[in-house]
């Protein structure tokens, strides 16, 4: 056995690692030491044990000091620290310009860097769940009756989801998913909380960890909810909230319920926000639905089993509505085509599928996409202006080229100089961007609505995207002069054959390029602008100004609605009071009236009370106001113009609308027309809408108050004192009524942010950009200009001369640009019922907002050289 | 003059002085494995003797090769006079305290 042994050598691997990076003159000593002692070893401790030794031991020898030393094969090496050294002396040397080379790649690091943080983040939600791959939600793709697709959507009747778990062998678990808002009460103050209904198996799906309670059995018994971290620590100080109870408001009184668990917080990459979870089938508010298969509340998440086939499956749900929706499947027999489709979609795409009606909310792919194309011209903006400049300067380093390439240099080197020149100084840029990074964090979240912090920098993807942007920036923006100006062939430079520098045309194309996308992002600003500017002061056809919303909590004690009212009455500084239906822009219901002829009126209805065209200054034009009084006004309605004009044809004013059955009515007497009123966003058209009162003040979720001067604290500080005195349990939430409106143009307003502050970015490049190369090219031009003024051309005119090629490109790129801005503009502004037009003086206005920035550029970057003694320059060889 | 020896690296310079066989990594590393008890990597071992000869404790010269080695030369490291003194140094100063050690006896 020793005989065998003492043949067996160590891994051959590890030997020749050992061999290849250890140095020649110490491989004596450190392989014959690691050798001998394999050779003792394997028959002291074995020969397993000995292998892995060795190979330990080899690992550990791995270091510098017994590395092969460089000196042997040292150009390399010599070579990179000689480019980092003359990298660092021309950044020395020419501080104008290389500041301006590192700002621009700095803008562009760090453009990227952000939009990449975003677009990961969008790209990561829900991605938390452990068993992401096997959850569904159940979708429903809907149809047109001439068989055309139609709107997908995810609500679903209440009764579905238990069904499908018995239909379908493949479901291995399943719940509803609702989510909804609720008061809860601590103590005397009451509090609104994001509140998820859900099904007992919910933690069978998702990957929501309890701190505390049993993920099991937490949803399943009565009364029992689920409570976040968060709202524990705020409700109770700390997080041992088992078995305590909470109040929460539902159906106008406060049940208390028993805490059974405390989830940890929901992560911000989670479609689901909340906090707190209550089981969907104790929720007392949805009982009248839970076995009726007519309305769509919910959504439906399921846990397929692992080897389900997903296409299979999704042919097996397909029709399986028709066992169950009756009334559907009648209807479906008018349809050319389809009617509908049930279709399983993977948990990780619920975020992105921003076709799919749905409750929670989702991201937008577009968003991403348009931010990404952002960032990338932003970036590439950045590379121009450092090619650009390297042009500038090529005639200076076409001498070094020349010089170098007598002495024998190669064109390889010297290709890898320019671009270690160019990674040296995307180098700084990136220690730049990190620090520009997070002093913009803040604004970016406000733009992104998202919440990073400084600490998500150190994210792993982030620390190694970093270095590879800056590695990807500084070889893009090297590659003009690596591949050009190390071509420079040395005999025809010094015979001044070729003509370096100065503004060639790849640097004209550059500046049009960079000149056309700075018009473009210029002239989007200002259409967006224009266009929110538009919703914000187009006449709406009433009046929200001083108008305060609060929310009905007592639909269920109208009797005190009617008694805060009346005090309210009293007070000088409140005009009018009215109860509606839904404010606006919080919702509300349409329908339709089937009309005489058989078409149909598509119209919104509002509850109302005689005092809302006080409140929000509507004028009646024919006809009159409710009148409480008459006990037919409850079967009598108030059209808007619009309206009135859609049934024109058939009633008139004091008409009755024969067949019409809705909301409660029964051939209602139309007695009065109103004018118009955009209760919906400008996106919108203007909707037909119907008035009525209501014969239970229930129906009110709004009470609208119009005060007589702008509220001030003092005014709401009495009107919750009122209210608690009325009714002191029920909660005081108040908005004003021109929040919630300009609200609806969110949206708009976060677009509009963005494309600002692209614009200001890429202007601010491309305004760099142009700084430096005026001051190159004049540099070119030193003596030609001395000599102009010699000859008499006055200051006006070496401007105009200097200035005149840059205002031929401004020209140019605008040409390019004002077609593409136009298309875009006007498919962004036709997604607007009303919207502005495009005016041409907006464009000339930013053209010439250019042309001035250009000319104050010009004269800036020559006024010094201009000025100058044209001696001085002259005599400069 | 006080050299600043390491405590890893006053031992290590001990066994070179001590040891009757030739001194070289291999070696030495067994020998500090026999005295002391602990293992230390051979790599460890190569690194202090490195820098025992650059402070001149210790003096290296290439030794002969063997089979065992797969026919790599040793180098053999030997202690200098300094690196002599210096153990002496560090020796005397240790009993000078020794002996401050209050001779008491508990143990009745």
């Amino acid at each position: 056995m020793t005989e065998d042994i003492s043949n067996v050598n160590p891994p051959k691997w590890a030997n020749r690692f050992l061999e290849w990076y250890c140095a020649d003159d110490l491989l004596d000593e450190i392989q014959g030491d690691l050798l001998e002692a394999f050779y003792y070893r394997k028959e002291d401790v074995g020969l397993r044990k000995a292998k892995w030794w060795f190979i330990w031991d080899v690992l550990r020898f791995f270091r510098p000091s017994s590395f092969k030393s460089k000196s042997k094969n040292s150009n390399q090496l010599i070579m990179f620290k000689h480019n980092v050294k003359i990298a660092l002396r021309i950044i020395a040397r020419k501080k104008w310009s290389s500041f301006v080379n590192i700002i621009s790649l700095t803008l562009g690091i760090t453009a990227v860097t952000l939009i990449f943080l975003f677009v990961s983040d969008e790209l990561s939600y829900d991605n938390f769940h452990q068993k992401k791959e096997n959850i569904y939600r159940l979708i429903t793709d809907r149809y047109s009756p001439d068989g055309a697709y139609d709107y997908t959507d995810a609500g679903h009747q209440l009764p579905l989801a238990a069904q499908l778990k018995t239909d379908f062998s493949e479901v291995k678990g399943i719940t509803r998913i609702a989510k909804s808002e609720r008061y809860l009460r601590s103590g005397s103050n009451s509090q609104e909380e994001k509140v998820l209904l859900a099904d007992s198996e919910f933690f069978k799906l998702f990957t929501f960890p309890l701190l505390l309670g049993n993920p099991e059995t937490a949803l399943e018994f009565s009364k029992n909810v689920v409570v976040s971290e968060d709202l524990a620590k705020r409700y109770f100080k700390s997080i041992d909230v088992i078995g305590k109870t909470l109040e929460i408001r539902q159906d106008e009184v406060y049940t208390q319920y028993q805490i059974t668990g405390v989830v940890k917080n929901a992560p911000s990459n989670s479609t689901f926000q909340f906090d707190l979870i209550m089981n969907y089938d104790q929720v007392g508010y949805y009982s009248w639905a839970s076995n009726y298969w007519g309305v769509r509340i919910d959504e439906v998440y399921m846990l397929l089993n692992e080897n389900v086939d997903v296409v299979a499956f999704n042919d097996k749900v397909k029709h399986h509505w028709k066992n169950y929706l009756k009334s559907e499947v009648a209807e479906s027999k008018e349809y050319e085509g389809e009617y509908m489709n049930y279709r399983v979609q993977q948990l990780e795409d619920v975020h992105m599928a921003a076709d799919v009606s749905s409750s929670f909310s989702t991201g937008d792919p577009m968003d991403s996409y348009i931010l990404s194309v952002i960032a990338v011209v932003i970036l590439l903006i950045g590379c121009a202006n450092f090619t650009i400049l390297s042009i500038g300067r090529s005639a200076l380093r076409g001498k070094e080229v020349a010089i170098k390439k007598v002495v024998g240099v190669k064109r390889k080197q010297l290709i890898t100089q320019f671009w270690v020149e160019a990674l040296t100084m995307s180098g700084f840029a990136m220690l730049l961007s990190v620090v520009l990074i997070v002093a913009l964090l803040p604004t970016f979240n406000g733009l992104a609505e998202k919440n990073f912090q400084a600490s998500d920098l150190l994210d792993v993807q982030l620390v190694v995207l970093l270095p590879i942007v800056t590695i990807v920036t500084g070889v893009i923006a090297g590659v003009y002069p690596a591949i050009v100006l190390s071509g420079v062939r040395a005999l025809e430079f010094f015979k001044k054959k070729i003509r370096l520098g100065g503004v060639n045309l790849f640097t004209k194309s550059l500046i049009t390029v960079q000149f056309s996308l700075s018009v473009m992002l210029l002239l989007g600003t200002v259409v967006v602008f224009q266009q929110i500017d538009f919703f914000r002061t187009k006449s709406l056809g009433y009046d929200n100004s001083n108008v305060i919303v609060l929310e009905n909590t007592l639909n269920a004690e109208p009797e005190k609605l009617e008694v805060f009212k009346n005090v309210l009455a009293s007070n000088p500084k409140i005009e009018a009071v009215s109860g509606i239906s839904n404010s606006f822009g919080r919702g509300g219901f349409g329908s339709f009236y089937d009309l005489p002829d058989g078409t149909e009126l598509s119209y919104s209805v509002y509850y109302v009370e005689p005092s809302f065209f006080d409140v929000l200054k509507i004028d009646i034009q024919s006809g009159r106001n409710f009148n409480t009084k008459l006990a037919a006004d409850s079967n009598s309605v108030v059209v808007n113009q619009k309206f009135m004009k859609g049934i024109e044809k058939h009633f008139q004013l004091n008409d009755n609308l024969t067949d019409f059955r809705n909301a409660g009515l029964a051939n209602p007497k139309v007695i009065g027309v109103s004018g118009d009123f955009h209760f919906q966003s400008l996106s919108s058209k203007l909707k037909p809408v119907m008035l009525l009162t209501s014969k239970s003040k229930k129906a009110f979720s709004n009470v609208l108050i119009k005060a007589s001067e702008a509220p001030n604290s003092e005014l709401l500080s009495y009107l919750e004192d009122t209210w608690y005195e009325i009714a002191p349990d029920s909660p005081f939430n108040y908005a004003f009524m021109n929040e919630d409106i300009e609200a609806q143009y969110k949206t708009e307003q976060r677009w509009f942010a963005i494309v600002k502050s692209a614009t200001f970015w890429a202007l601010g490049l491309a305004t760099l950009g142009l700084l430096g190369i005026v001051s190159m090219s004049i540099t070119g031009r030193l003596k030609e200009l001395s000599i102009r003024k010699v000859l008499g051309a006055g200051a006006i005119h070496l401007y105009y001369i200097m200035g005149r090629q840059f205002l031929l490109l401004l020209i140019i790129a605008s040409i390019i640009a004002i077609p593409i801005t136009v298309h875009f503009a006007d498919d962004w502004l036709n997604g607007f019922a009303y919207h502005i037009d495009l005016n041409p003086l907006t464009f000339v206005g930013v053209i010439l907002l250019i042309v001035v920035l250009i000319i104050t550029i010009v004269f800036v970057g020559t006024s010094k050289a201009i000025r100058n003694n044209p001696v001085s320059s002259l005599r400069m060889e | 003059m006080s050299q600043n020896l390491g405590n890893l690296e006053e031992t290590v310079l001990l066994i070179v002085a001590v040891m009757a066989e030739e001194a070289y990594g291999y070696t030495v590393s067994e020998a500090y494995y026999k005295h002391m008890g602990g293992r230390i990597s051979i790599s460890a071992i190569h690194t202090v003797l490195k820098r025992l000869e650059k402070k001149g404790l210790i003096i290296s010269k290439m030794g002969g090769a063997t089979a065992e080695r797969g026919g790599r030369r040793k180098r053999i490291f030997e202690v200098t006079k300094i690196g002599m003194s210096t153990l002496e140094h560090i020796q005397s100063n240790r009993m000078k305290l020794w002996d401050l050690m209050p001779k008491l006896n508990f143990s009745a």
